[in-house]
């Protein structure tokens, strides 16, 4: 695309030193500006934050579950992007996700179902929602030319309000014996327990695994060349005669199914379906998580434990010093607009 | 026609109001070959800006006036981002929108709590006058016509100026070059930066303003992530439009209805679900998209690509 070699290569490293240096200091001002309009004291605001995150068993099991939700749907952000696709729907396959993984518990599994047989069921039947959500988008990008962006992000908001529908209403998901809206209990054994008084569960472990294998079949399978190929540059891609069409089906129902997992992980450790996300957002912060990570399924795990301690700090920051844990999602989207002026490109951009 | 029907319509043109004008701007910039998924976040920050200022001031009009400035600063983000570092516009502009929901969430948090602890209840903040208030007694047409908001007569000013600019005057030649083919029109003397800047500026300031109207107009206090995906309504109402200025329009409205048959029906006694009804504008979205669009799209040949 440039038609000078050089001299923005040279720009682009003289760049990223002030940013380097510049960054933390803007977050820092960011947050600090924050606490001081609410009239809190910095400093404590500051130890709030650290030990809320990582303090306490309490703090790490919380950092921890959040941390998954995100590590799952930066997986499918990094696992799109990779591939040159745009699919911003994390947030809507996620929530497509917990409505299917809670409708297998609820209406499909009976109450003495083990969990051998029913974790893997919830898990799965929440893959293939999440995989059909996306298919959805991809389906207009392939048949009719309509940008996965804008499909994607309708679809969210479609999904959201998904949930709230199937809870609201006896005959669906809806707990009649609740006055809340949320769905009917699953059975215990296709239930996460909390461990000892945290919100950590046995599900946070998937993530590795899940990682590991993404990472896996990227680097070392055929398939996965085929997919980043087709990220580099999908008409070169295609002239080596791999099969552009296919890859595209195949990514956007891999990435879906990732963020659905994530959205039945949400649900079993849960043990009901809520009637709004209570990961609200997740699935575009997902984004910051899969850019911070370089879009490597690997990197996708400190970023998205990084993200999840800053959250669950953010939060007890809210609850001890008043400061609205929202300035989260300002120094995730600063943190992003300093990765690209360091620099950072997506493939085939 | 009777007045169930009459509110619908007056209904589908205020809500499609924010959408017209959002639209609009995103058009001629896209036109100029730039994508602004941001489009939310402008919109946000405009709605809470725009409220902001207007409570403030007790005026709209400085409401609207600070809405501008908002709207211009994050298209400003993006232009520099974009033109200048060269970064993909669409990871721009969803680091926008996390960017706007974040100041407006925490900002909207941090007021709520000042108020609360001066004592005072929270603020309210001074509307658009309508256009002909008396006049808006008259049937049908009364509520259709003169009980708009002036912005909505602004927006739909807007729309024929908008397709004269694009389709009729050279500047609008120009931009549609830059879209086009931005090396052949950099050849011809156009400078390609200049351009894309001007368009960003525009889409920002109408962006900010579409904010503006939903705290000024529609209500007269701001919610967090209030816009609730209008900006991307917006977005697909400008694809829907094949890129022009009345069938964006056109589209705008379709959406406007789209909002308020959820009331309408309501209403008239319709029982479906309350919470199927809100998902009708999305997944219509979703099914005129996959309906209406074929292969040719006329979108712009460079759209979303960066130059130089």
């Amino acid at each position: 695309m440039s038609a000078e070699p050089e001299a923005p290569v040279a720009e682009a490293r003289a760049r990223a030193n002030w940013v380097l240096v510049l960054l933390p200091l803007a977050l820092l001002a960011v947050v600090a500006l924050a606490v001081k309009l609410c009239g809190a004291d910095p400093a404590a605001a500051f130890r709030a934050l650290v030990r809320g995150a990582a303090g306490s068993r309490v703090g790490w099991g919380e950092s921890l579950s959040r941390a998954a939700v995100l590590a799952f749907s930066g997986l499918a952000v990094a696992l799109s992007f990779r591939a040159g696709l745009f699919n911003i729907g994390a947030e809507g396959q996620m929530a497509a996700g917990m409505a299917a993984g809670a409708a297998m518990g609820v209406k499909v599994l009976g109450a003495g179902t083990p969990g051998a047989v029913a974790l893997p069921l919830v898990l799965l039947s929440g893959a293939l929602a999440g995989a059909a959500w996306s298919s959805i988008a991809a389906a207009l990008k392939q048949w009719r030319g309509v940008s996965e962006v804008i499909v994607t992000l309708m679809l969210n908001a479609v999904a959201l309000k998904l949930l709230a529908l199937l809870t609201s209403y006896d005959g669906l998901l809806k707990n009649p014996a609740e006055v809340h809206q949320q769905s009917a209990p699953l059975p215990a054994g296709a239930t996460l327990a909390a461990w000892g008084g945290t919100s950590f569960h046995a599900g946070v472990f998937l993530a590795l695994p899940v990682a590991g294998y993404l990472y896996y079949v990227m680097q070392h399978t055929r398939a996965g060349l085929s997919v980043r190929a087709a990220g580099l540059n999908a008409d070169a891609a295609g002239a080596c005669g791999i099969p552009v069409a296919r890859v595209t089906w195949a990514v956007f129902a891999g990435s879906g199914a990732l963020a659905g997992m994530g959205g039945a992980l949400v649900v079993m450790a849960l043990g009901y379906l809520p009637n709004m996300n209570p990961y609200a957002d997740y699935g575009y912060m997902a984004i910051a998580v899969a850019l911070v990570a370089g879009l490597h399924p690997l990197g996708v795990l400190p970023a998205a434990l990084f993200f999840g301690l800053l959250e669950t700090g953010a939060r007890s920051m809210e609850r001890s010093a008043g400061v609205p844990s929202q300035v989260v999602y300002l120094v995730e989207g600063l943190l992003i607009l300093a990765l690209l002026v360091r620099g950072l490109r997506l493939p085939g951009r | 026609m009777d007045e169930a029907l009459g509110l619908f319509l007056e209904a589908t043109v205020r809500v499609g109001t924010p959408l017209l004008l959002a639209a609009l701007g995103e058009l001629i910039l896209e036109r100029s070959g730039v994508l602004n998924i941001g489009i939310e976040g402008v919109m946000l920050s405009g709605a809470f800006f725009g409220f902001l200022a207007g409570a403030a001031s007790g005026s709209p009009w400085v409401g609207a006036l600070a809405a501008l400035a908002a709207g211009a600063a994050l298209a400003a983000i993006l232009a520099w981002m974009t033109l200048r570092v060269k970064a993909d516009a669409i990871v721009v502009g969803m680091a926008l929108n996390l960017v706007a929901l974040g100041v407006t969430g925490a900002g909207y948090l941090i007021l709520d709590a000042r108020l609360r602890q001066a004592g005072e209840g929270p603020w309210s903040a001074p509307t658009f006058g309508k256009l002909l208030p008396a006049w808006s007694g008259v049937p049908v047409l009364g509520p259709f016509f003169f009980a708009q908001s002036v912005l909505t007569w602004l927006a739909l000013m807007l729309i024929p100026a908008v397709w004269w600019y694009l389709e009729r005057s050279e500047r609008g030649l120009e931009l549609r070059a830059v879209g086009e083919h931005p090396a052949a029109a950099e050849a011809s003397g156009v400078s390609v930066a200049a351009c894309r800047f001007k368009a960003c500026l525009a889409a920002g300031l109408l962006g900010g303003l579409a904010g503006a109207f939903l705290t000024l107009s529609q209500t007269a206090s701001f919610t967090p992530q209030c816009t609730g995906g209008r900006g991307f309504v917006a977005l697909a109402a400008v694809v829907l439009g094949r890129y022009g200025a009345w069938g964006t329009a056109g589209a705008c409205l379709f959406f406007g209805a789209a909002f308020s048959a959820r009331d309408y029906l309501q209403v008239t006694g319709v029982r479906a679900p309350y919470e199927l009804l809100e998902m009708l504008p999305y997944a219509l979205t979703v099914a005129a998209l996959g309906l209406a669009l074929q292969k040719r799209t006329g979108a712009p040949a460079a759209l979303g690509k960066a130059y130089g």
